[in-house]
């Protein structure tokens, strides 16, 4: 085996070791699963290379999209309903059996910062037509959730405090921005514990050709902005199936 | 000859691939597997046995990612049942979403008993390698979760209490005084025999011993929950204490009281009394310190109502009241067939539904309401406008506790095992946001209690908070439920573990010989099983009767609660819908409120 040959089966061990080391799932499993075991609403395909020399050992079989902006490294995320670029360093917490059961398909990240009493996260969802939820389209998804209804449609009260709804073109889509800020309990049903995190929201409603689409992305409303740029990444690259 | 070594090198590199993926998966099926010219595995083409052969390699290997796509690939299911790997499966799953939630400084102790129910000897968890050994979990972490960052596997190392996390790495061995007894507990034994039980009784006897003795153990207080409270307590009494000596305002009987008492609830005690503004005696101190001591020490009879008779009273009273209230509602009229009866007593919460049905409302939250209203306890009880407030503004914690309780009888009914999960909080707040949701679209009078006294009332402002979160969106709603009750087990977790072990043991019974079966202890019958928590059933096993144990694995095969679950929150959800959709006036409406831009 000459040098050439031996570079190059190097090259390949670097590319396997890389795409190892940023995958939330195991190797053996990963290495299944982006190999063809499809089934409908899986797992977020990941694929993760991150160096530059990855980019010439793509094959046909195993594209990868790997973007690198000043703050975060980003993979491509796929399910049957839509695409998007996500953060790497961000957890994954997908429950495809509960999206089966409210017909709700979703993509959610989560991270943890410091100085918030909540996790930060990040939800790109895809309501189907016929969703379990309360919403019979975009329309009832806004309305319930650009004012309280409860306090009958207030948008400001001492403790929240909601944006008039814009709109917008996201992704060469109408969007409609939906955005709040508003207290939460942590603990509802505690008569000792009276914890609260002041909360921050902004949504992306996408109306789609058959259902709608939510990006959304919530946060203790101290480190909202320091996430805001990845939210809007993550926004910026969605596509949908519908 | 370029040709020919880029074709040996594309060869070289088609072997290596499909060699590289096929190591991974630690299963030799090159031969019966289809490989396509990329060297993919066609995992799909594989015939049901093949795959459950992976499938059964990968989830006793621990792998979260492999369980999933078993629970999710019916035809292997369906055409090669295996129940125990199912069990398998499902545990690793619960476990994977039970990490992903938030956990954080603030709750790793709620984490810490989320896992109590999971890892240990004999959970099915020990069977894919997680457990019995707490530690285990953070190999299982590094192997299956590797992105998960380090001050989150800080968090899940104080959850199963890491001796390096706990003590420190400094020490290897603690000195532990047990009620006059001392033994030493080395981090070897830690590590390999200690469950997390057995750890935090250890860490609790450490906090407790350090507070008696007046110190607050800083590194260990956050691991105690039992153990913080007392500490904390102790300490803010203990410095009460001193001010009040030195105050000058006390007498010498009382100082030398305070100096001879022998526990911190006597010094509480003892400073009540002297607080009280009504005693002879009364001590000129500030109202926090007043408020402070108030708060700590336990409820007076007489200054709550004047006497049992009068919360007896005032229960039968709101029994009636509040079942007018709910009445006719969609959310009322769900929980009152199987009636309504109250209680008023100081309990630790806003209410409970005991044993027999009935509901017990908390004293000190009727009083709260009373205070800011300028009630006193002889006007409610003659004053019907009065009442009614307070079982408008009790109305929907009854409605809660009245969900539970449908829960609990449906279970009596049906015969079956059921014990406190995720899904029952779902249910009883769903079914309590519905009921807020009504009242306050249409009783004008129940609004203006809720939001105005929300600001002063926590107990308020949390219903509140409670529908709101409802109205938002109720898969989001159920998701929020399990992170704020994730130290409560999900169904599917329990019905993975507890089934495990009563497979086990029945296997086990099974292999007996007829000598041994002859010596077998096992008295516990169903009635007994079903009052016991999925631990005490996981401890007990081998002392439940046979067919105990296979009514057990009956109930959980069935998985009847489920389905009474998901019909009680789909009938919920509709009801609401329903109810949003028969709002007619504008401030309500649901009609698109997208500005025309």
């Amino acid at each position: 085996m000459n040098k050439t040959n031996l570079k190059m089966i190097a090259l390949f061990m670097a590319v396997l070791g890389v795409s190892a080391c940023n995958t939330d799932a195991p190797k053996s499993f990963q290495d299944t699963e982006s190999n063809k075991i499809s089934e409908k609403n899986l797992d977020t395909q990941t694929d993760n290379l991150t160096q530059k020399d990855t980019q010439k050992a793509q094959t046909k079989q195993n594209k990868v999209e790997t973007k690198n902006t000043s703050d975060a490294m980003y993979k491509q995320a796929k399910n049957d309903y839509l695409s998007c670029l996500i953060p790497t360093s961000w957890d994954m917490n997908n429950t495809p059996d509960e999206d089966d059961e409210w017909k709700i398909y979703e993509i959610k990240l989560s991270a943890s910062r410091d100085k918030a009493k909540i996790k930060s996260g990040i939800n790109l969802s895809y309501f189907s037509p016929d969703n379990s939820d309360i919403f019979n389209g975009y329309e009832d998804f806004i309305n319930a959730n650009s004012k309280n209804l409860v306090l009958r449609g207030k948008t400001k009260t001492k403790d929240e405090t909601y944006e008039p709804v814009k709109e917008i073109t996201l992704a060469g889509r109408k969007a409609y921005i939906v955005a709040r800020n508003c207290k939460e309990f942590l603990h509802l049903n505690s008569k000792y514990n009276d914890d609260f995190v002041m909360k921050k929201e902004k949504m992306y409603v996408l109306p789609a050709k058959e259902g709608f689409y939510v990006i959304g992305y919530a946060a203790d409303e101290n480190v909202f902005d320091a996430d805001l740029k990845v939210f809007e990444k993550v926004a910026s690259s969605f596509v949908g199936v519908f | 000859m370029r040709t020919c070594k880029v074709n040996i090198m594309k060869n070289f590199i088609f072997y290596l691939l499909a060699f590289t993926f096929i190591s991974f998966n630690g299963i030799s099926y090159a031969q019966e597997s289809s490989v396509d010219a990329t060297g993919t595995v066609q995992f799909s083409e594989m015939q049901p046995p093949q795959r459950l052969a992976l499938y059964q390699e990968q989830i006793n290997q621990g792998d979260p990612v492999a369980a999933n796509k078993y629970l999710r690939d019916h035809e292997v299911q369906s055409s090669l049942p295996n129940p125990s790997l199912k069990l398998q499966a499902e545990a690793l799953k619960d476990l994977k979403n039970l990490l992903n939630m938030d956990w954080n400084n603030g709750n790793f102790n709620s984490l810490n008993k989320a896992l109590m129910n999971r890892i240990g000897k004999d959970n099915v968890l020990s069977k894919s390698d997680v457990g019995p050994q707490p530690e285990k979990l953070l190999i299982w972490i590094d192997r299956f979760m590797p992105n998960m960052r380090a001050e989150k596997k800080l968090i899940a190392a104080k959850a199963i209490r890491q001796w390096e996390v706990v003590f420190g790495t400094t020490t290897v061995e603690k000195t532990v005084n047990w009620d006059g007894a001392t033994f030493k507990v080395s981090i070897d034994a830690w590590r390999n025999n200690f469950s997390l039980q057995q750890r935090n009784s250890v860490i609790d006897k450490l906090v407790y011993n350090s507070a008696f003795a007046g110190q607050e153990d800083a590194s260990l207080i956050y691991y105690s929950e039992s153990g913080k409270e007392y500490a904390l307590t102790s300490i803010a009494i203990s410095s009460e204490v001193k001010k009040a000596i030195n105050s000058g305002s006390l007498s010498s009987d009382q100082v030398n009281a305070l100096r001879n008492a022998r526990s911190t609830s006597e010094m509480t005690y003892l400073l009540g009394m002297y607080f009280d503004k009504n005693a002879s005696q009364g001590a000129a101190v500030d109202e926090g310190s007043r408020q402070f001591v108030n708060s700590q020490r336990g409820s007076r009879p007489d200054e709550i109502f004047n006497d049992g008779q009068q919360r007896t009273l005032l229960g039968a009273m709101l029994t009636g009241a509040v079942s007018s209230e709910i009445k006719g509602t969609k959310a009322g009229d769900k929980v009152l067939d199987g009636g309504l009866k109250i209680n008023v007593e100081p309990i630790k919460s806003y209410s409970q539904v005991n044993s027999d049905g009935s509901i017990t409302l908390d004293s000190e939250t009727i009083q709260q309401y009373m205070r800011l209203k300028g009630y006193t306890a002889s006007s409610v009880l003659t004053n019907k406008a009065q009442l009614t407030e307070i079982a408008k503004y009790m109305s929907p914690t009854v409605v809660y506790q009245a969900a539970k309780r449908n829960q609990e009888s449906w279970a009596k009914r049906n015969n079956v095992y059921k014990t406190d999960t995720q899904e029952d909080e779902i249910d009883a707040m769903s079914l309590e946001a519905l009921y807020m949701y009504e009242k306050m679209s249409k009783d004008n009078a129940f609004y203006d209690i809720f939001t105005g006294i929300s600001g002063y009332s926590n107990y308020a402002a949390k219903r509140v908070n409670n529908v709101t979160n409802f109205s938002r969106g109720q898969k989001k709603f159920a998701d929020s439920v399990r992170v704020a009750n994730a130290d409560l087990p999900s169904l599917s977790s329990v019905t993975a573990n507890t089934s495990y072990v009563v497979a086990k043991e029945l296997e086990r019974r099974a292999a007996m010989s007829a000598e041994e079966r002859e010596s077998l202890d096992a008295y516990l019958t169903y009635s007994d099983v079903k009052t016991m928590t999925p631990s005490e059933i996981l401890s007990a096993v081998r002392e439940i009767e046979d067919g105990a144990l296979a009514k057990l694995q009956e109930d959980f095969a069935e998985n009847a609660y489920l389905v009474y679950y998901k019909s009680s929150v789909r009938e919920i959800n509709r009801d609401y819908k329903a109810f949003v959709a028969s709002l007619s006036t504008p401030s309500n409406s649901t009609a698109c409120v997208v500005p025309a831009l």
